[in-house]
């Protein structure tokens, strides 16, 4: 049944063997049979996701051992190659799949994994992995952003526990969270990056308090969090304390594989495609020459992408120069196409209709039309957090051009 | 905008001291009435101020410059200069009046969702069938203005909005000031409410709409001339690695490249400004012109102004945040700028060489 449709598939192709190509189509099946077409459909409409609809998804994936295939194989992870990551990020993202929870897949689960205790292990990857616990990241501070070694939350070791008083912020879906795992100061002496630990704080403690930021789009995304005489057990510090900064490094470099999100930009750029010819958009060569820039520089990227993971599978574990640019092209390509999204849908977008059960039906319609102007807004984020397009330039000219 | 004459500053004080007072729609419009401020272009025998279309656009900048959304753009730039331009018409008589000491507020509905016709109904009087779309301050006001087709011709109606078969759908207050879907489900209206038909109707319009794109462009400048202002400040207080944003020449740049979009754009609104009274033809092509380099300034003001303050930008509770949503919907009123390329590029004439 694939041999037929391999011969047909993409010509990116060329950089996959045939087992990957079978692989990415054993992906693709499973997505779309197995995580419920609402869920999807709200996806790929731009729509905000509750909760639940992420818990559901992740947990159809890890019924399937899919949730965590990057982690070590005995918590869940699969022996993949960096491909078939790849692979696998990518299908899932192109068919609208909610990506698993970042915080839990992607950031404390492979920290935990790669340096926490084994009672630490067993307590808590198992957990993530399924999204019964919900994680989120209490990094920023007001003062500590794009110089996160600054960060002033201390921690002070009082018997079996550690005393935190602080405040973080940015804190996404915090308002959903069970768990945070922070970056705070234990040794307010040693030099910025030396004193800072990691600690996993438990949300209902006595002492956290959280107050919502409402962002542009009118949603709560994001969210400050306070911490006042809030009681930590000391069990709680992942590996040693005053190496947090070393586990924070190992956590972005973590972040920063499928950061491109070239997945999601080729899902916005069969939106774009779609939208346009629904709305006869399509027609206007104007309009269509934006699309066709946007889809050069997008396979541009990926195939820069594949050259990485090709060079990775052979060889030393030094990293790719090239996968500096990823982050930022890849965020300037996103935010590219939820431009064009808003431009396609021209003054329309600026009907967001309060009642959308309304008189003249189209509601559809009309939230496809509103979630542009608010998917364009909200994008705006993905080049100031992870690292800002500033500070990646800064990395690549130093890193790289050693300038 | 350009050179003030002190009866500028004088109006630019007042419309300063009112939104220092309050940034609610309502309560300034009620202020804008009680200091004799609607209906600046309303002759003086119609009780109003007689003053043109600059002092107008020194509202609608100062309201983009504080962010606040009002019944301006609605009422006073579309609605009640088009009323005043038909005072004699016996429909209108009383209207202005109210509209002027703001007891009522008028607003004009041009754009359809489904067409909007008008046809006659038996016993004289006419028939109204339709959806209205993008109407700002549709779901306040009392009085509106639309566009129909009667016999096939445009043509204009005055109506109040508690008229039986009206229904309104107001937007979320998040997307724009107000603003509503109108729809118009068989209303009955007598002979008396229709305003203008034919080439008259053509011109009340395309009047309309050249004030509507002047005004959401004055406001655009506002907007852009505080976010720089915003920026400027941000990069000069604001610390990371122990030192002032502004010493990192990377974001000197970037905020020279919005100065030179704003005071690129402002000449381009003056431009326009001055062509308000050319020939429909020549005036449309320039407006045209004038609203994509405005939204395009729009998007490198905005965007930078974001950027450049980090998180704290992408927040409602942030002025910059929220100037940059009003400038992006801006940037989509009265001419987004794939609608204002498409007719550039479908005219021969030339910008540059005109
Ligand atoms: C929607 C959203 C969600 C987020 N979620 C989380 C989260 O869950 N957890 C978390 O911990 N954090 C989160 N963040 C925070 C994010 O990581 C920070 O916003 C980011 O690190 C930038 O910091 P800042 O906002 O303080 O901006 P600043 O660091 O103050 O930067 C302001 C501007 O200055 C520039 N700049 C700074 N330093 C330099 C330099 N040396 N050279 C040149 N330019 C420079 C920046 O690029 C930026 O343009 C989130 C942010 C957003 C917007």
């Amino acid at each position: 049944m694939h041999a037929e449709r391999v011969e047909k598939s993409s010509s990116l192709d060329a950089f996959l063997s045939r087992e990957d190509q079978e692989f990415r189509f054993r992906m693709r099946d499973f997505f779309q049979s197995e995580v419920p077409s609402e869920i999807r459909a709200k996806v790929s409409a731009g729509q905000p996701l509750a909760k639940d609809d992420i818990v559901t998804s992740q947990q159809i994936l890890n019924a399937h051992g899919l949730a965590v295939p990057h982690w070590p194989v005995e918590w869940g992870g699969k022996d993949w190659t960096p491909t078939q990551r790849y692979l696998f990020t990518e299908e899932l993202q192109f068919n609208a799949v909610p990506l698993p929870l970042q915080f839990n897949c992607y950031m404390v689960g492979p920290v935990i994994a790669a340096f926490g205790s084994e009672d630490q292990k067993r307590k808590f990857l198992p957990r993530a992995a399924n999204c019964d616990d919900w994680w989120c990241q209490g990094f920023s501070e007001p003062n500590a952003g794009s110089d996160l070694a600054s960060l002033k939350t201390r921690a002070v070791r009082d018997g079996d526990d550690y005393v935190v008083n602080g405040q973080k912020t940015w804190t996404t879906y915090g308002q959903y969270a069970d768990w945070i795992f922070c970056l705070v100061r234990t040794d307010p002496d040693a030099k910025k990056q030396r004193g800072i630990s990691f600690l996993l704080i438990d949300l209902n403690t006595p002492g956290v308090e959280m107050r919502p930021i409402i962002t542009l789009d009118g949603r709560h995304e994001v969210n400050e969090v306070f911490f006042s005489d809030v009681r930590v057990p000391a069990e709680n510090l992942v590996g040693e304390e005053n190496r947090g900064w070393d586990y924070a490094k190992f956590l972005l470099a973590n972040e920063r594989s499928g950061i491109a999100r070239i997945g999601l930009s080729k899902e916005r750029v069969a939106r774009i495609r779609r939208r346009a010819q629904a709305k006869g958009v399509w027609d206007d060569p104007l309009f269509r020459a934006e699309v066709i820039r946007l889809e050069v520089e997008l396979k541009a990227l990926e195939v820069t992408q594949m050259q990485i993971l090709a060079r990775a599978g052979q060889g030393d574990n030094t990293p790719d120069p090239a996968s500096s640019i990823l982050k930022l092209r890849g965020s300037q390509l996103q935010q590219r196409a939820s431009e064009l999204l808003m431009e396609l849908e021209g003054p329309a977008a600026l009907r967001a209709p309060g009642d959308v059960t309304d008189a003249h039906g189209a509601a559809e319609e009309e939230l496809a039309a509103a979630a542009a102007l608010n998917n364009y807004l909200n994008f705006r984020k993905v080049s100031i957090y992870g690292g800002s397009n500033e500070i990646q330039k800064n990395i690549v000219a130093k890193t790289i051009l050693n300038l | 905008m350009k050179a003030l004459t002190d009866e500028h500053r004088m109006l630019q004080d007042s419309i300063e001291g009112i939104l220092s007072s309050t940034s609610d729609a309502d309560a300034v419009w009620t202020q804008l009435a009680e200091l004799g401020m609607l209906g600046l272009t309303i002759s003086e025998a119609d009780d109003g101020a007689g003053l043109g279309l600059a002092e107008l656009l020194l509202f609608a900048h100062g309201f983009g410059q504080a962010g606040v959304s009002t019944h301006y753009l609605g009422a006073e730039i579309l609605a009640m200069p088009l009323l005043a331009a038909q005072s004699s018409h016996p429909a209108v008589a009383g209207l202005l009046a109210d509209c002027v000491a703001g007891t009522r507020i008028a607003t004009l509905a041009l754009d359809d969702l489904a067409p909007v016709t008008a046809t006659r109904a038996a016993g004289g009087g006419f028939v109204i069938s339709g959806v209205k779309t993008l109407v700002p301050s549709g779901s306040k006001a009392g009085i509106i203005v639309l566009s129909a087709s009667l016999d096939d011709a445009p043509a204009l109606f005055v109506l109040d909005t508690e008229t039986d078969g009206i229904t309104r759908v107001p937007y979320e207050p998040a997307a724009s000031g107000a603003g509503a879907d109108v729809v118009f489900d068989a209303v009955g209206v007598d002979e008396a409410a229709l305003l203008a038909k034919g080439d008259e109707a053509d011109r009340l319009i395309a009047d309309a709409r050249a004030r509507g794109l002047l005004a959401v462009c004055a406001d655009m400048l506002g907007c852009m001339e505080k976010l720089l202002d915003l920026t400027v400040d941000y990069l000069r207080t604001r610390q990371q690695f122990g030192q002032p944003l502004a010493s990192f020449q990377v974001l000197q740049h970037a905020a020279v490249d919005m100065y030179v979009e704003l005071e690129t754009a402002r000449a381009m609104l003056d431009y326009g400004v001055r062509l308000y009274d050319a020939p429909q033809n020549e005036r449309a092509h320039a407006l045209d012109a004038v609203k994509f380099k405005l939204n395009a300034a729009a998007k490198t003001v905005g965007e930078s102004a974001v950027q450049l303050h980090g998180g704290i930008g992408m927040t409602m509770e942030s002025l910059t945040g929220r100037l940059f949503a009003r400038l992006t919907a801006d940037r989509l009123s009265f001419g987004d700028s794939r609608a204002c390329l498409a007719r550039l590029v479908a005219n021969d004439a030339s910008i540059a060489l005109s």
